[in-house]
């Protein structure tokens, strides 16, 4: 044991022989691991903002349809006995709120212009407890009990439609009938999200209204937010998903958020592949710079290392001596590049970062304009562990060279 | 010269070393831009194909707007100018609005298309769109549904879809038409969405008369697009000319962050095989001062061992240039004509934002100029600090130092 220490000891004396080149390979490391932490981070940090959004903007973390809806979306498809899912529901300590909706596909129309929409008929108090939407609103007020008919629409097609605070649209779509049911609403407020997709397709008008044109009564579609908001914690999602599943009519269909959106659930896996290859990638280009460094430090201490074997150091002594140098080089430029990069993260943590000027790009992945950088701590251990192996492997060329030397050669050489 | 070469083999593993370093940067920087800048062009030319084009001519207010109120002339007069400049490989003219599209039992906002069948066909390449019934023709008084849009309405080829909606100047737009195909689109926007006219039978619905919605260019290179725009630009001053820039700022933006992305990555990279490189060179330099001392004591002039250390350096990263390029440029030249045909969860992700699902490389002389450019630049900057130590090396100490000083 004294002898391992011994020879730590002596591996941490020598790489400090040669301080210039010691901290030209330090500063390599950390340089390289900075760059990766912030990439990592920035990665992490922009898709779990786009994940967050769309789960706290469309997807809510479970949704409940009848499984006819779910194929195809007819406006008579309304959910089989709402009650007992509700029922439920107020009973669970997780469900923070849910939101009974009643949908249609239809048309917008103004006098200027019209587009397609979906026409998201909510119970206003409800809706305002599942989804951010009060805090989204840009002009004029969320919907209430007051007045006939009001109308949230987004500023996109507000813009479209040449809309302001006031004015009146017409909302058609086919009723249970088959037949064309429409009605004028007037505009109560707009509002944007951080979703381009979303805002071009979506408005929102009072659930009975639009229960009420349809000559129909029901709802399409429960969307159930839990207490519990951090996508990583799915278990919660699936301890509810099953508890509802157990009182729920078979007829329903209760989904969580990952398979109303496979691809949010595909963005995760993907996330570790290509953060391993980036890590990956970096590790082998710091890789040759250690061999390169540790190659000029065995070669030029030729010499030493013949003594060293000629007055009864073991070959593998020698060996592991070599290991241990460049382990440490490995150790301390893990230790320092991850503690810069974490400072970093710290920052940026704290500041945001803004991306203003990319709104409508970051807007079409569903992203926030300002987001803050993510690494995890098993992201930072991977990136710590995959180095200090680097080190190790790269080590293992410049030390079987040198041991492939007879001792007394290797103390007649002068270098 | 040769005393140069000669120096550099000294000490081979070294060299090797940090030569396949640079090789191995350049290799991995250039195969990631070569499929970056790729895949760019590439999607700008498909979505300018099916939706935006190039450039368009459209009324000042068709963008805000998309009503069919705001449309430019159809007329041979108005347009005949674009007809003579010879950047301009194709020029379509389309009708574009929304109507309520109604089956039997159900009903959906659909986003109407229209433009000349045959002119489209050699364009957007519609027919290979098709995935069931016919294509249409020019004069046809038939349509193309979007599959997923002829799904929700239960209708099937043959079957008659009703379109209901606004006409130029508060008209009713309502007709009756037999489905002549369905069209499948990977973007569920347009798949869930479209129902594809003949320009005429559109322009019927509509009551437009002779009027469109935009004139839709495209250049037979994507570098001819700027002189392009400005000569419309003279030529149509009281009409907006958008680029696809303007036109899909959503990809462009991407295309933007995506690049920087990856330029940082590039950039990281160079910048940990540029320490490597440094300590080489460094070291290349130290532990010969003895020896460099002897040859300037011997009358070597001192500019001349500078040139010599530099023309080591050079032959380094010369040596890794090579290596790198041999390496990249068989693979890019392969997935150039070979493009990488994604698979599986990611061409799914892809097709939903928009993208082709192939990763094709760009073999562009630019980027390989740039990226040599990089490496010499890299190579400048770690000998700054080395040929320094050599105008500073003091003769007398280093002749009677060791070899190495530290």
């Amino acid at each position: 044991m004294a002898a391992s220490t011994q020879l730590a000891t002596l591996a941490w004396r020598n790489l400090w022989r040669n301080k210039l080149r010691t901290s030209i390979m330090l500063g390599a490391v950390v340089f390289g691991l900075v760059g990766v932490v912030a990439m990592i981070g920035f990665v992490a940090g922009l898709y779990s903002n786009m994940i967050q959004n769309a789960i706290a903007w469309q997807t809510s973390q479970l949704q409940i349809h009848n499984r006819h809806y779910l194929e195809n979306p007819d406006i008579q498809d309304t959910l089989l006995q709402p009650k007992v899912i509700t029922d439920l529901l107020a009973t669970l300590p997780e469900v923070a709120a849910w939101s009974e909706r009643f949908i249609a596909e239809g048309m917008v129309a103004s006098a200027r212009a019209n587009r397609g929409i979906r026409i998201n008929g909510v119970v206003p108090d409800q809706e305002v407890r599942v989804t951010p939407i009060a805090g989204a609103i840009v002009e004029g007020a969320w919907l209430d009990d007051q007045g006939r008919n009001p109308v949230l629409v987004s500023k996109k097609t507000a813009e479209r439609l040449k809309l302001r605070l006031g004015s009146k649209i017409v909302l058609t779509f086919t009723d249970a009938q088959g037949d064309v049911a429409g009605a004028a609403f007037r505009v109560r407020g707009i509002f944007r999200t951080p979703s381009t997709n979303f805002d071009e397709g979506n408005l929102f008008v009072r659930h009975k209204d639009l229960a009420a044109l349809a000559g129909l009564s029901g709802s399409h579609e429960i969307a159930v937010r839990l207490h519990e908001e951090d996508y990583r914690a799915f278990d919660t999602v699936l301890a509810v998903k099953t508890r509802l599943q157990a009182v729920s009519d078979p007829g329903n269909r209760i989904r969580d958020w990952q398979q109303i959106q496979p691809l949010l659930a595909s963005i995760l896996g993907q996330m570790g592949v290509s953060n391993a290859i980036i890590i990956g990638i970096y590790v082998v280009a710091m890789g040759f710079g250690i061999v390169n460094i540790m190659l000029m430090s065995v070669f030029e201490r030729t010499r030493e290392f013949g003594v060293l074997m000629a007055v009864g150091m073991q070959k593998h002594r020698v060996f592991t001596l070599i290991l241990l140098e460049s382990a440490w080089l490995g150790v301390c430029g893990g230790l320092l590049g991850l503690l810069a990069g974490y400072a970093l993260m710290q920052l940026l943590g704290y500041t945001g970062i803004a991306l203003g000027t990319m709104a409508e790009g970051l807007g079409a992945f569903g992203a926030d304009t300002l987001f803050y950088p993510r690494v995890t701590a098993s992201e930072y251990a991977l990136i710590f562990v995959t180095v200090v192996a680097a080190s190790l492997l790269a080590a293992l060329y410049p030390a079987r060279q040198i041991l492939r030397k007879p001792p007394a050669e290797a103390m007649a050489e002068k270098h | 010269m040769k005393l140069a070469w000669r120096n550099l083999w000294r000490q081979k593993r070294r060299t090797l070393l940090t030569a396949a370093a640079l090789a191995l940067a350049l290799a991995l920087s250039l195969f990631m831009r070569s499929i970056q800048e790729g895949s760019y062009a590439n999607n700008i030319d498909n979505a300018a194909r099916f939706a935006t084009g190039l450039v368009q001519i459209q009324h000042p207010g068709f963008q805000q707007s998309q009503s069919i109120d705001d449309l430019v002339p159809m007329a041979d007069a108005f347009i005949a100018p674009v007809q003579t400049l010879p950047e301009v490989s194709h020029l379509l003219p389309r009708l574009e609005s929304f109507a309520l599209a109604a089956g039997d039992q159900r009903s959906k906002g659909a986003l109407v298309m229209a433009g000349i069948p045959s002119l489209e066909n050699g364009y957007a390449k519609l027919e290979e769109r098709l995935v069931a019934g016919d294509f249409l023709d020019d004069d046809d008084a038939q349509v193309l549904l979007g599959e997923g849009l002829a799904q929700f309405l239960e209708l099937n080829v043959g079957d008659e879809v009703v379109l209901y909606g606004q006409g130029y100047r508060g008209q009713t737009a309502a007709g009756l038409y037999r489905i002549k195909g369905l069209l499948r689109f990977p973007v569920p926007q347009l798949d869930s969405q479209l129902v594809y006219l003949p320009l005429p039978l559109a322009q019927g619905l509509f009551s437009t008369g002779d009027q469109i919605s935009a004139w839709v260019m495209h250049t037979h290179q994507l570098s001819q697009l700027p002189a392009l725009e400005s000569k419309l630009h003279a030529l149509y001053p009281d009409h907006a000319v958008l680029d696809w820039q303007a036109l899909a700022p959503e990809m462009a933006q991407q295309i933007l962050m995506d690049r920087a992305g990856g330029l940082f990555m590039m950039y990281l990279l160079y910048g940990v095989v540029g320490f490597g490189l440094f300590a080489t060179l460094l070291m290349m330099t130290l532990e010969r001062q003895r020896e460099f001392a002897v040859m300037l004591a011997t009358g070597l002039l001192r500019g001349r061992l500078l040139l010599l250390v530099m023309i080591e350096s050079l032959f380094i990263a010369a040596l890794g240039l090579m290596m790198g390029l041999a390496i990249a440029v068989p693979v890019l030249l392969y997935l150039a004509a070979h493009p990488i045909q994604l698979t599986g969860q990611t061409a799914h992700m892809m097709q939903e934002l928009g993208w082709d699902p192939i990763l094709p490389a760009l073999v562009a002389p630019w980027l390989f100029i740039n990226q040599i450019g990089i490496v010499l630049m890299l190579l400048l900057l770690c000998l700054l600090y080395p040929l320094w130590r050599i105008l500073r090396l003091e003769l007398v100490s280093a002749l009677k130092g060791g070899a190495h000083g530290g």
